[in-house]
């Protein structure tokens, strides 16, 4: 006779309540004759290799409800791929009541059941998506790396003496920084330019210095000496000499940048140094880029 | 008819009626595509026999390429394939991006998963007579893709531009070049032209990420699908049991040996990284280093080694391209034996001469290796005497110091490896590339200096300056430490000794610079912290040279390195001038910034000047000039080298 656990789970296997076709097929041992008289279907798209659909029963394939795993899933799945891997080929009936492997039928036959195949199944997809989710994972974060590159802080860079900024016309000067582009790091070199343009201030020297990358688009600004003003050779915005816009498709004036006169050098020159930054273009609102 | 049959047409139909409108979208997607009959005929494999764990290799392989495809292209989208950018990109990969060392790491130890788990492959299908007909094309395509894997290993080494993948490949295409006939102009197609350079990397990367990736993609397929027309072999033992099926059970089997083998990539990966913290990266390729040690890839070493047993152009031709062309000769023929041999016969021959190659191969590898083992100390020590002695060496002492010397320089490569990481992340790569930064180092340059100019007659801590102790007595000081307090201090107490003077000898025999032992012998017995005070100020000077002549330092009354300077102006500065100024009349060098890099500078580039140990006068400089051997360039390399050497964390210079 079955152990009273094992009948019990014959039982829940057939009464379950999970709905499926009963995916059961012999090991071809010792099969009992019920399951044995079941005729091997012929290979077709639905029905390939020793997969039968439906429980023979004396010669009938029937629909079954059955419970694929109990509560003790975890139980199940450890001591199925047990017994799945070292018993199996043997033909040894497992330890009574260890597992849903494979049930016993009275006449100790061995049938596998939809249990174990499930477990197995389970398992195969299981690692294979640990597989996919160890490479995956680090390889999009590998691809998000440039996601946390960063400028380097805004620091004041010596632009151009404050002598050479003549008294009434805006002047344009290239701003040069050491550059790193991913592995190279440049040498000092020009990374943009800025507008520069004395301003009142009473006693103390001031100077406006303005990003020359037009808000709108990003092409380089100009001044347009007859005007009097600033243009954008792209799109045809313009601006004040302060920088703000006075026409055209520019959703805001030009970025000023942070700029202060030092303090004279040992040659007495005083120089001009701007925070460089660089801004979003098409948005009404001064955003630095990150 | 009979009733059954009826049954499964019935069921038939009823499937085919679920299919089309119980499951909607996945019919309407299988109408359309035919998808879910492909996964069926993939999934629902018939496996006569049975699964069993002996079939997982072919897939496990798969697997692994797949690793390689998907870290491979995730390196593409950061290397930049240049011999001056290679090395720069891979370092950043490597050091500088989020998960860069991971992927990098797994393509690394992927390949080497590949090389060995094809043998195994190879091993299992020769064993279970899978080789035979019918499926004589399948062992075909199996040897080409073999080949195709041993491409690939060979084009990717290279890629990094590092120094074991530049000397690697530069003896792989020499070989190439050893070709009869055509060989001269398959090494020029190879490399790109004359010299290696950008467009070596340039073809080896179009060969490595699409031509022979691709190939090893289309060749796997025929080889899958000719797979699948014949099943898998099954023994003798297995043939009268119950059919398996692929899906699950194959495929469960498959799966747990990729998940082992992925783990074991991991963890070489891991354990590398974090625990090794090893770069898996080279100093960069140095066309002008004339000591590198170079070796191929460990699964490369049989080759190597086999060519020793090959010496000289013909000789070499045989050993790097006839045996191994023989042995796929043989190997390619393998499904045809039988014609000759007969069945039984065949397949013994063979499954022995499979076995043989790869035990041929392992004893080859495990030789090569022994052969660079570093010798013990006793041996080296022996043979090293035994060289200074005859000049007939046996065999044995001469491979102990080649052993010996090999690891000598594979220690120096691992240093010069470990700098030009720090390097980069220290001072930024200049576009120039990154040999640059090693060219401007004092610590990469300062002892290879030290070995080729000074190490002829001085040591420093004992070697010459790389770790080598030369078999030549010392006939000069030694530098280790120069300038610093310990061993200023030790001077003062006997500059007669082997670690300073002691060794000089001036032409006539007589022991050379006596003044300083003269005055010692006098005086040292009545000044003792005195000399410790001057030792702490000699080593302040060194540093901050003219400190002390300047008023203004914050230095108590009774610190040792002020009444080291007054104890200076009252008794050395008699013969030792401070900025050319003394208080007596003997002649000594300028202690003036004495040890500084500006002082270590003049010393190399004129020992002889007036103010240092002058060309006449009872002691004559011993030391020659430099100024014309060496470049004031390559003279600041050396003196800074000399100069942090003697400070550095000591623990960290060559033995």
């Amino acid at each position: 006779m079955l152990p009273q656990s094992q009948a019990a789970r014959l039982k829940a296997a057939y009464t379950g309540k999970m709905r499926g076709i009963a995916d059961m097929y012999s090991t071809g041992r010792s099969v009992p004759s019920s399951v044995r008289s079941v005729k091997p279907k012929p290979r077709s798209a639905g029905n390939i290799g020793p997969v039968r659909s439906g429980l023979v029963n004396g010669g009938r394939a029937v629909r079954l409800r059955y419970a694929p795993i109990d509560r003790s899933a975890p139980v199940l799945v450890l001591s199925n791929l047990w017994c799945g891997i070292y018993s199996r080929q043997a033909g040894r009936a497992c330890r009574a009541g260890a597992c849903t492997c494979r049930d016993h039928d009275l006449a100790g036959g061995i049938v596998e059941t939809v249990q174990r195949r499930n477990a197995i199944k389970l398992i195969v997809v299981g690692l294979n998506a640990v597989l996919a989710a160890a490479l995956l994972i680090p390889g999009v974060r590998f691809l998000a790396d440039p996601l946390h590159r960063r400028r380097g802080k805004a620091t004041f860079i010596r632009v151009a003496p404050y002598s050479a900024i003549p008294d009434e016309q805006p002047v344009r000067v290239p701003v040069v920084a050491i550059r790193q582009d991913a592995f190279t790091r440049h040498p000092p070199g020009p990374i943009g330019s800025v507008w520069l343009r004395r301003v009142e201030n009473g006693d103390q020297p001031r100077v406006l210095a303005l990003q020359v990358i037009c808000p709108h688009l990003g092409c380089g600004v100009d001044y347009a000496a007859t005007r009097g003003r600033f243009a954008c050779p792209c799109h045809a915005s313009d601006f004040m000499l302060d920088g703000s816009r006075v026409g055209g498709p520019a959703p805001r004036g030009m970025d000023e940048l942070p700029s202060r006169i030092s303090e004279p050098d040992e040659n007495g020159e005083r120089w001009v140094e701007v925070a460089y930054r660089e801004f979003h273009t098409g948005l009404a609102d001064k955003k630095a880029k990150a | 008819m009979n009733e059954p049959a009826a049954t499964e047409r019935t069921q038939a139909a009823n499937t085919s009626a679920r299919d089309d409108s119980a499951i909607a979208p996945a019919g309407w997607l299988e109408h359309r595509t035919g998808i879910r009959t492909l996964f069926r005929n993939a999934l629902y494999e018939r496996i006569p026999g049975g699964a069993r764990w002996r079939y997982v290799w072919g897939s496990t392989l798969v697997s692994v390429f797949a690793l390689q495809v998907v870290t491979g292209v995730l390196l593409m989208t950061a290397y930049s394939p240049s011999a001056q950018t290679a090395w720069s990109s891979v370092w950043y990969i490597q050091t500088q991006m989020t998960a860069g060392w991971l992927i990098r790491g797994l393509h690394h130890f992927g390949s080497q998963a590949m090389i060995i788990l094809l043998p195994i492959h190879v091993l299992q299908v020769v064993l279970a007579g899978a080789y035979r007909p019918p499926r004589e094309f399948n062992w075909w395509i199996g040897i080409l893709l073999l080949l195709i894997v041993l491409g690939l290993s060979l084009t990717g080494y290279l890629l990094p531009w590092d120094q074991k993948g530049y000397w690697a490949t530069k003896v792989a295409t020499n070989i190439m070049g050893l070709t009869p006939l055509v060989g001269e102009h398959l090494q020029q197609l190879v490399v790109g032209g004359v010299e290696y350079g950008h467009a070596t990397l340039t073809r080896f990367y179009a060969m490595h990420v699409v031509v022979l990736p691709g190939l090893l993609a289309l060749l796997t397929c025929f080889h899958i699908a000719l797979f699948r027309r014949h099943g898998v072999t099954v023994s003798r033992r297995h043939a009268d049991a119950s059919p398996g099926c692929f899906w699950p059970s194959q495929l469960l089997r498959d799966t747990a040996t990729t998940t082992v083998v992925f783990a074991l990539v991991f963890a070489m990966t891991w354990y590398t990284h974090a625990y090794l913290g090893q770069q898996l990266l080279d100093a960069p390729a140095d066309p002008s280093s004339s000591d590198y040690p170079a070796r191929p890839e460990w699964y490369f070493l049989f080759l190597f080694e086999l060519l020793k047993y090959f010496e000289g152009p013909t000789l070499e031709v045989i050993g790097a391209m006839v045996i191994p062309g023989a042995v796929f000769a043989v190997l390619f023929c393998a499904p045809l034996l039988h014609h000759v041999l007969g069945r039984r016969l065949a397949h013994g021959f063979v499954v022995a001469f499979v076995i043989g190659c790869v035990g041929c191969i392992g004893w080859l590898t495990v030789a090569a290796l022994r052969a660079d083992a570093m010798p013990p100390a006793s041996r080296v020590q022996a043979a090293r005497t035994a060289a200074g002695n005859t000049d007939d060496l046996s065999a044995d002492d001469r491979e102990v110091l080649r052993a010996y010397s090999f690891n000598q320089q594979r220690q120096q490569a691992d240093r010069l490896a470990r700098r030009a990481v720090q390097l980069a992340e220290e001072k930024g790569i200049p576009p120039a590339g990154p040999l640059g930064l090693l060219e401007d180092d004092p610590m990469t340059q300062g002892p290879r200096l030290f070995t080729a100019h000074c190490a002829t007659c001085h040591r420093f801590d004992g070697h010459d300056g790389r770790g080598t102790v030369p078999l030549q007595e010392a006939a000069s000081s030694d530098l280790g430490g120069f300038a610093t307090q310990q061993r200023i201090r030790d001077f003062l107490r006997n500059p007669m000794d082997d670690r300073f003077f002691g060794r000089m000898q001036r032409d006539d025999g007589e022991p050379a610079h006596t003044g300083m032992a003269d005055w010692v012998e006098e005086n040292a017995e009545y000044f003792d912290r005195e000399l410790d005070d001057v030792a702490a100020y000699l080593a302040d000077e060194a540093i901050n040279p003219g400190r002390l002549a300047d008023a203004e330092v914050s230095l108590g009354d009774d610190d040792p390195i002020r009444r080291g300077r007054a104890f200076f102006l009252d008794e050395c500065n008699e013969c030792h001038t401070y900025q050319g100024e003394r208080s007596g009349r003997g002649r000594g060098p300028e202690m003036y910034g004495y040890g500084s890099v500006a002082w270590i500078e003049r010393m190399i580039a004129n020992p002889a000047a007036d103010d240092l140990f002058r060309d006449r006068g009872s002691e004559p400089a011993m030391m020659p000039s430099f100024a014309d051997k060496l470049s004031e360039r390559q003279r600041l390399l050396l003196a800074e080298w000399l100069f942090a050497a003697s400070r550095d964390d000591r623990e960290n210079q060559p033995e």
